[in-house]
């Protein structure tokens, strides 16, 4: 295991070891680059991984302070992980392509009043490539050849419905979980614990994958528990090193040929606006005022249908199916954008929280009786980035990093408000079309788990934060290497693209790093 | 939402989130009553006519935990006990359910009842009697997982 000096400026820091960062991290050590990884959580022996939910949630989410406001849930408007792996412990799995209109919005939608659409700044024929690496990387059902999941009961009713609602293209979905043994991990074994990580690594995560094989290179030094708090430059335009806290609260500062953020939103934007100076007062990177803004999480809700017989959905991966019937545009829907049906399940106690929040007494337990006949599906349509849906800093609550605690505001834009109606009103008669005895919404309830936008790529310096590459356009050495560079979110689920992206920079920081461009 | 109602529900969130010790209230304290009371509010927040009493008595003795360890809870907690039941244990239990149900709904605004909501659901449905009554089965790890055990049984559905 290497270890390098912490005034050894030849190293590339990454922060964050999820999707983004631990892709990062193995592609760069993976050519001869020195990389140390800064991991705010910890590093989780694989025996600590159990099937169960309460126990996981404790060991792998990010639990410090946050506020939300809007429609963000108060004391926690953001579902992700602070653990090695970061949110690929708690993901589902799907991995999923963006189609080719999301990436030009605006071109294709037109100029909406209250959004800022715009165009990325590359097109979906550039990503190709890095998307069938990602694929073969992640060992993606349904693409390279790999067998599909097989199906559940929970997607066995999500498909029956559809059909009787003239859906076609429906299918146990592209996921990142081996249906056989694969990369040295073994096949699902249809735990149903998907969200707790995976206790038999079937499904992709960081913490097996890229970071051992990270390790592996001998050119790579994994820092678990260590929590940047500020990324320091000097005057030319560069970034020098990383300041941060260990696990006894103690402050280094780590030097740096070049630095890559991968925090996810949330904390890729406080890492920013907390690096403000003299040169730089209103963030790092930050001349734009766009950094922390146009905040995207997916218009999502779920459906719950009470069936007329027993659906166990419990039983099984969680994303257990998809109907991309829905994901095109079509202007003839009142709406711009698309949106994609998953399947979905809970526990009887996220049933509880999430059925009907607030709820008690008898109607409802009567209700939450009826758990072993209730399947259940997820709407996760395309979001508009609008400029006040934000992450910005409080003003005075502090963390106990003694870091300003983030603040998430959403409020749905227009656009998404009728997505939503229509999303809720096609899926109610999946399980309708089945003789359901009744269908719940569930809107407006959980925290986010799609995290995008606070950092977006663009050509112009004065409306973007980063170029397609995710380098800041103010710091030549500094790079954003997760759902923040997303300039629209599309439907997909993001994380693929996460990696895409993460792949394509990795080898644009490899060639700036040899032809001593930064 | 208001400030100190959000700073409320962090104080919820993490208090779920320390690990309990083993402190409790002591049944002397005002309102608790050896948890009685209590206990039957959780009942009536989730009741389950064929779940076993002993579940709603064991999640009232982990919110005892947690309310001894907080001045703040225990004197919401002896406020609440007084607008339930004037704080006599034989008031409360002279009440018809709809009328415990009305006695609740006084209280259901406040930060003390939006606390013991958020305890009593995640002890209720945590607890693997209220799993077995539901039909939830858990973990099936130490099984092979539900791939043999019936994850696609279904047998109602149309061809
Ligand atoms: C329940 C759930 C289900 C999901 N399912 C899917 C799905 O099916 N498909 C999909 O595409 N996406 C899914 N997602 C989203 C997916 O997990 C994220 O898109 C993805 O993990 C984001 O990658 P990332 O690298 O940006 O961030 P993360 O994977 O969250 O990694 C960020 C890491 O950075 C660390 N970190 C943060 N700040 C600092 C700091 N200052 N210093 C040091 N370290 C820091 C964190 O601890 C964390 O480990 C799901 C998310 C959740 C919560
Ligand atoms: S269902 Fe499959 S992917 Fe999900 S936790 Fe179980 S083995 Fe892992």
């Amino acid at each position: 295991m290497n270890k390098f000096s912490l005034d050894d400026s030849s190293v590339v820091v990454v922060v964050g070891s999820g999707a983004g960062g631990g892709t990062v991290s193995d592609v760069l050590s993976n050519n001869g680059i020195n990389v140390v990884c800064l991991e705010a959580g910890r590093r989780l022996d694989l025996t600590e991984i159990v099937t169960d939910e309460a126990g996981m949630f404790g060991k792998i989410t990010w639990l410090d302070e946050r506020q939300g406001s809007g429609i963000a849930p108060p004391p926690f408007p953001v579902w992700n992980c602070k653990t090695v792996g970061g949110t690929t412990m708690h993901w589902t799995a799907t991995g999923i392509r963006l189609q080719e209109h999301e990436f030009s919005a605006q071109s294709r939608y037109g100029a909406v009043k209250g959004t800022t659409l715009v165009d990325w700044p590359l097109s979906l024929a550039e990503l190709e490539p890095y998307y069938s690496v990602a694929e073969d990387r992640l060992g993606v059902t349904g693409t390279h050849g790999i067998e599909r999941l097989p199906e559940s009961n929970n997607y066995m009713v999500f498909k029956a419905g559809a059909k009787k609602c003239g859906y076609r293209e429906i299918n146990t979905g592209n996921l990142a979980i081996n249906s056989k043994p694969r990369d040295g991990r073994g096949s699902c074994l249809q735990l149903g614990f998907c969200t707790s990580g995976c206790a038999t690594g079937a499904k992709w995560s960081t913490l097996y994958t890229d970071i051992p094989a990270a390790e592996r290179s001998g050119h790579f030094e994994l820092r678990p528990e260590s929590m940047a708090v500020r990324v320091n430059h000097d005057g030319k335009g560069r970034v020098t090193g990383v300041e941060y806290l260990d696990k006894h609260g103690q402050g280094h500062t780590q030097s740096a040929r070049a630095v890559c953020i991968a925090g996810n939103t949330v904390e890729t934007t406080r890492l920013l606006l907390n690096s403000q100076s003299d040169q730089f007062p209103r963030g790092l990177a930050n001349g734009s005022g766009q950094v922390g803004r146009n905040y995207m999480r997916h218009v999502m809700a779920s459906l719950v249908g009470v069936m007329p017989g027993q659906v166990n959905q419990h039983r099984g991966a969680h994303q257990a199916g998809i109907i991309y019937d829905e994901r095109y545009h079509d202007d003839g829907r009142g709406f711009f954008g698309g949106l994609l049906f998953e399947t979905v399940s809970f526990t009887p106690e996220s049933m509880a929280r999430f059925l009907r929040p607030g709820s008690w007494g008898r109607p409802y337990t009567r209700l939450l009786e009826q758990y072993d006949r209730m399947a259940a599906l997820l709407i996760v349509g395309e979001d508009p980035p609008v400029e006040t849906n934000s992450i910005t800093l409080h003003p005075t609550r502090k963390d106990q990093y003694g870091l300003p605690v983030p603040v998430v505001h959403y409020e749905h834009h227009d656009n998404s408000r009728k997505l939503l109606r229509y999303g809720l009103d096609r899926g109610r008669r999946i399980y309708e079309a089945l003789g359901a005895e009744q269908v719940l919404e569930l809107v407006d309830v959980f925290p986010a788990t799609h995290n995008m936008g606070t950092a977006r790529m663009g050509d112009d310096p004065a409306t973007s934060v980063c170029n397609q590459w995710g380098q800041t356009h103010e710091l030549d050495n500094l790079f954003i290497s997760d759902g923040s560079l997303f300039p629209t979110s599309g439907c997909a689920n993001p994380t693929l693209t996460i990696i895409a992206l993460a792949l394509r920079q990795a080898e644009y920081v490899a060639s700036l790093l040899r032809s001593n461009s930064i | 939402m208001d400030i100190a109602r959000r700073e409320f529900l962090q104080l919820t969130v993490n208090l779920a989130l320390v690990s309990l010790g083993g402190h409790s209230v002591a049944d002397d304290t005002p309102g608790w009553h050896g948890g009685k009371v209590l206990s039957d509010v959780v009942y009536q927040l989730f009741p389950h006519e064929r779940l076993s009493r002993d579940v709603y008595m064991q999640v009232t003795e982990q919110l005892g935990d947690s309310i001894g360890q907080s001045a703040e809870l225990t004197a919401m907690m002896n406020n609440a006990m007084e607008v339930l039941s004037g704080n006599s244990q034989e008031n409360w239990f002279a009440l018809s359910e709809r009328g415990k149900t009305e006695a609740i709904e006084k209280i259901q605004h406040t930060p003390f009842f939006q606390f013991v909501l958020n305890e009593a659901l995640s002890g209720v449905y945590r607890h693997p009697l209220t799993w077995e009554l539901l039909g939830y089965e858990g973990s099936s790890l130490e099984f092979g997982g539900y791939i043999d055990r019936g994850f696609n049984d279904i047998d109602w559905l149309p061809d």
